[in-house]
């Protein structure tokens, strides 16, 4: 059938070990990724509030209709689903995706997703060929790192190690060829042992990094996910896809390479690679490397291999290390399957307790790590070991950052300065709340740092270039905000979605700007897979007046692939619901509004260089209306109100249908979603919102 | 690749694609990605070689070495043939015939017109400008006859900062 | 913009870091996909190696992943008086802090006084 899809999801009981298939008709109203994902969790776990060790995490994998095919900056990312490991004061049905091809290959194997359930008495990996699926044995892969594994199994499944050439694939001469190597995914050596750290990585670097999907992995004995296919998908239009593409290559300098210089507003005209480029040691020869399908190129390979496919925060971007230093320790965290934000968070708290002498050869927390030596590579290297190996000071680490610090008596005292960057649910400070306003409130109303740069690039990382160097802006805030309002349906009547003043932050609009952002990476970028590198692209530099490609883009290539006719309006519905089917699994786990606070220094510490001393933020510009009229403005030093934060969840309550005591969605809204057996199930629990 | 198979046969999938392109993340630049494009060449082995006249010269296409399908008997002697790894002459295991990089000359899925004098799919979605159509025949001899451009000479790669050594 | 020699003594006093109960520089640092990190410093040799100058065109080429190190240049100068002891320096910042002008365009200037005095501080050091 010409319409992007497999047909079937791969069903795998580690406990029965047996596999079966789901058909993807049943969840295709989901859209594809995590809408199916968080579908099928509804569905198949008998018990949402277990540990994500449990046997009964269900953990999916899922494909969408646009993997694989030449939806552009949206056929490569592959969601992961699970209970996971990592977020405090219990971890909540979350999210990770990663790069690369493994959903290319999933989609062309004839699979749109994989569902994972029960946990083997034995190690294990799943391997997967086409419509061939096994349980192999993995106790001489368990104790490897995450790039070994990986070419193990290559030689594993192609029989000998990849040679370049055609493979058969299967025992007749019609059963499937290629020249390409296995896509694996696998977790890091014995990732039980640090569980709340361990991701999932995916060729060189590509990394479903937060959750502990690692360890929820090895949780379950398996320690990969090996998956080549031969075959293909059907695309309803093929015209109209390639037509999409060069369309939207025009906004890119794929489409403009003679017109290079717009370069000043918009995250992803160019490869993003000299930035990633700047992270090798100087003299390293590099070329842009990307996930199938893509337009931007947003990592690189190097000639040295250490590194490769490894970008952003992947290069312990708060460590203050050379590039020399850094790549090696980049190329070791990949290799352990290290969670790489975690140790964002880690160097400056490790600095902090440093200046305060409580760190060190026979102070308050023992450590014979080197820390008059932070920056070398030996620090690095023994620092991401002990964690590994439950040594020195990694025995406390690998229980997870909140624990560790709760362990060590320092949790309230840390989080209350913020030297303890965890904003919220003991994820780390990412972008800060107390100015990028929707980036908070994502997160707290949700289940992790959400790591979605959707707003931040064009409200808030441009706007603070063009201030720190006194810049004119290439568009006024007006006329971003006119742009972003006509493609933000659909609250498109709302001139003020991108108010991030004062008052603003905790205004009604507010509230519709944080849904809306919801809504539409559920479905778009978790459902879909548009990536976050490539979309949302509301101002864009090569588009016409400014405006860029979102509203259009996204269902032009939904619909070339599927043959559907569905509007942008409709697939914000569909990201609704699925935003509601989360709520409802973080309910079931426990969730209530009191929970959602960030941590104290969000609402007590006002982050300026005038109080030095404590966690401070550069002068971030956004726009802002006050007074009658746009600018943009340092909203830097900003301390959240605690009760304005509350009367801002009552609004956005109120705004997505919830009851506001509870924040737990009513009745009327869950069946108005078609959500009529959610809203049967938190009713039986007692947790259904009052009308 | 997604594009070839896409255009030809209204699906994406590598293993139908008539360019091949192989990645190791495991290796170092510019080892890291292999690309296998048909090389057309001047004395095709593969033409040579098939017993109907299958695999042909195309003189109402600009001389392109490509396949009738129609009068493919699926003995692969093209595919043996072609002296490169992987082979350019592929086989097509679904609908059982060969076929190669025919500059995209036949695309029924593709409203462009392609063929040496027209547009190439590959081409036409490389977001980076690496596949280009050339009418200045390389020098041929094994996987070493061509002259790799590295970007050294590229003032875009400059342009973005990259050192290619 | 020439600083005045400076002797042994003053060498000593400007090179060295700070006790860890005294007052560190606060600053931070934001890579583009990452956020803002707060780091601190304290000597002046590690303001100097923090301050890059860059142009706002190769960060925002540098797309998410583009880097800006930013300090407060009143309390760069206010810090480099107070703890440091540097006040002749802490004019010299203080009269680039005044010209009014965008923190990104102020970096190289500060930078390179930063760079003047350690140069003067490393010469003196190394006659003995």
């Amino acid at each position: 059938m010409a319409n992007g899809y497999a047909g079937k999801i791969l069903k795998v009981d580690l406990t029965t070990k047996t596999i079966g298939e789901i058909p993807t008709s049943q969840y295709e109203q989901w859209g594809g990724g995590h809408g199916m994902g968080s579908a099928i969790f509804w569905d198949l776990c008998e018990d949402p509030t277990v540990d994500g060790t449990d046997p009964k995490n269900v953990v999916t994998i899922m494909a969408g209709p646009l993997s694989g095919t030449l939806a552009s900056g949206a056929a490569g990312r592959t969601e992961v689903q699970g209970i996971g490991l990592q977020s405090m004061p219990r971890g909540w049905f979350t999210r990770s995706n990663f790069g690369g091809r493994f959903s290319t290959h999933l989609k062309y194997a004839g699979w749109d997703g994989i569902v994972i359930l029960g946990k083997s008495d034995k190690q294990v990996w799943l391997n997967i060929v086409d419509g061939k699926v096994t349980l192999e044995d993995a106790t001489s892969l368990w104790g490897l790192d995450t790039h070994a594994t990986q070419q193990k199994i290559w030689a594993s499944v192609l029989g000998a190690p990849p040679a370049g050439n055609w493979d058969t694939l299967g025992t007749t001469r019609d059963s499937g060829r290629s020249t390409q190597r296995p896509a694996v995914l696998s977790a890091g050596p014995n990732a039980e042992k640090f569980g709340p750290w361990a991701s999932l990585v995916h060729d060189g670097g590509n990394g479903a990094g937060q959750g502990g999907f690692g360890g929820v992995f090895a949780s379950k004995n398996l320690k990969a996910v090996s998956v080549l296919g031969t075959g293909g998908i059907e695309v309803a239009d093929p015209n109209a896809l390639m037509q999409a593409r060069t369309w939207l290559m025009g906004y890119a300098v794929a489409g403009n390479w003679d017109n290079q210089g717009k370069n000043v507003a918009g995250n992803w005209p160019l490869p993003a690679n000299p930035g990633t480029a700047s992270s090798f040691p100087k003299g390293t020869a590099l070329r842009p490397q990307g996930c199938a399908g893509c337009v931007r190129m947003c990592r690189c390979r190097s000639d040295k291999i250490m590194g490769n496919d490894s970008m952003c925060v992947d290069f312990f971007t708060t460590a203050g290390a050379t590039p020399e230093v850094t790549v090696v320790w980049t190329d070791l965290m990949q290799k352990l399957g290290l969670n790489a934000f975690n140790l964002v968070g880690l160097f400056p708290w490790l600095r902090g307790l440093v200046a305060e002498g409580a760190i060190g050869k026979g102070k308050a927390i023992d450590s014979s790590l080197p820390f008059e030596q932070m920056t070398s590579v030996a620090f690095g290297v023994d620092l991401m070991n002990s964690i590994v190996n439950q040594t020195d000071i990694g025995k406390d680490l690998a229980l997870g950052l909140w624990q560790c610090a709760q362990k060590w008596g320092r949790l309230d005292k840390d989080l209350a300065t913020g030297m303890l960057p965890l904003q919220e649910w003991g994820y780390v400070h990412h972008y800060d709340g107390r100015t990028e306003a929707e980036w908070g409130y994502g997160c707290l109303l949700g289940d992790r740092d959400i790591n979605e740069h959707d707003f931040n690039w064009i409200c808030y990382w441009t706007p603070t270039i063009w201030a720190a160097y006194g810049m004119t802006p290439l568009v006024t805030a007006q006329r971003m905000a006119e742009i972003m309002s006509k493609q933000m349906i659909p609250y498109s009547d709302e001139p003020n979605l991108i108010d991030y003043s004062d008052a603003g932050i905790y205004s009604e609009t507010m509230a519709k700007t944080t849904a809306w952002h919801r809504h539409y990476t559920r479905y778009y970028k978790q459902a879909l897979g548009f990536c976050d590198w490539n979309w949302a692209d509301f101002v864009n530099p090569y588009g016409p007046d400014f405006v860029g490609a979102t509203s259009i883009g996204e269902p032009k290539f939904f619909n070339a692939v599927t043959g559907k006719n569905q509007t942008f309006a409709e697939g914000m519905e569909i990201g609704r619901k699925i935003w509601n089917l989360d709520r409802a699994v973080w309910i079931l786990q426990g969730r209530t509004r009191d929970m959602e606070v960030f941590s104290d220094y969000m609402y007590d510490v006002a982050a300026t260089a005038k109080t030095p001393g404590i966690p401070y933020e550069m002068p971030y510009t956004m726009p802002v209306f006050e007074n009658g009229a746009w600018s943009y403005k340092s909203v830097a030093g900003r301390k959240l109100d605690r009760q304005k934060v509350e009367d801002f969840k009552t609004l956005f309550f109120k705004l997505e249908g919830w009851d506001t005591k509870t924040g737990w969605p009513t009745r009327k809204t869950l069946e108005d979603l078609g959500l009529k057996n959610v809203a049967d199930k938190l009713q039986g629990a007692g947790k259904l919102g009052a009308a | 690749m997604m594009a070839c198979s896409l255009v030809h046969h209204g699906q994406v999938n590598y293993s139908l694609s008539r360019i091949q392109i192989t990645q190791n993340s495991f290796a170092a630049f510019p080892n890291d990605i292999s690309m296998a494009m048909c090389r057309q060449c001047p004395f095709p082995a593969c033409v040579e070689v098939c017993p109907t006249g299958a695999c042909h010269v195309d003189t109402a296409n600009g001389n392109v070495r490509t396949v009738d399908e129609a009068k493919c008997i699926g003995c692969e002697r093209c595919v043996a043939a072609c002296p490169f790894t992987p082979s350019r002459a592929i086989w097509n295991g679904a609908d059982k015939h060969a076929q190669k990089c025919d500059l995209c000359a036949d695309t029924p899925f593709w409203n462009e017109k392609g063929g040496p004098g027209g547009k190439q799919a590959c081409a036409t979605v490389c977001a980076m400008k690496a596949i280009s159509f050339t009418k200045d025949v390389p020098v041929q001899g094994a996987d070493t006859g061509y002259n790799v451009d590295l970007g050294s000479t590229s003032k875009v790669w400059q342009g973005f900062g990259f050192n290619v050594g | 913009m020439a600083l005045k020699k400076v002797g042994r003594e003053e060498a000593l006093r400007f090179t060295r870091v700070v006790e860890s109960d005294e007052l560190r520089l606060p600053g931070s640092q934001i890579a583009a996909g990452a956020g803002g990190v707060f780091v601190t410093f304290g000597s002046l040799a590690e303001v100097e190696a923090f301050l890059v100058p860059t142009t706002p065109e190769e960060i925002l080429a540098s797309g998410m992943q583009g880097r800006l190190n930013h300090l407060d240049p009143p309390s760069l100068a206010m810090w480099v008086r107070d703890m440091i002891g540097d006040s002749e320096l802490a004019d010299a910042l203080d009269e680039v802090v005044a010209s009014g002008r965008a923190f990104g365009l102020l970096v190289p200037e500060m930078k390179e006084l930063l760079a003047e005095r350690l140069a003067q501080c490393e010469a003196v050091l190394a006659e003995e």
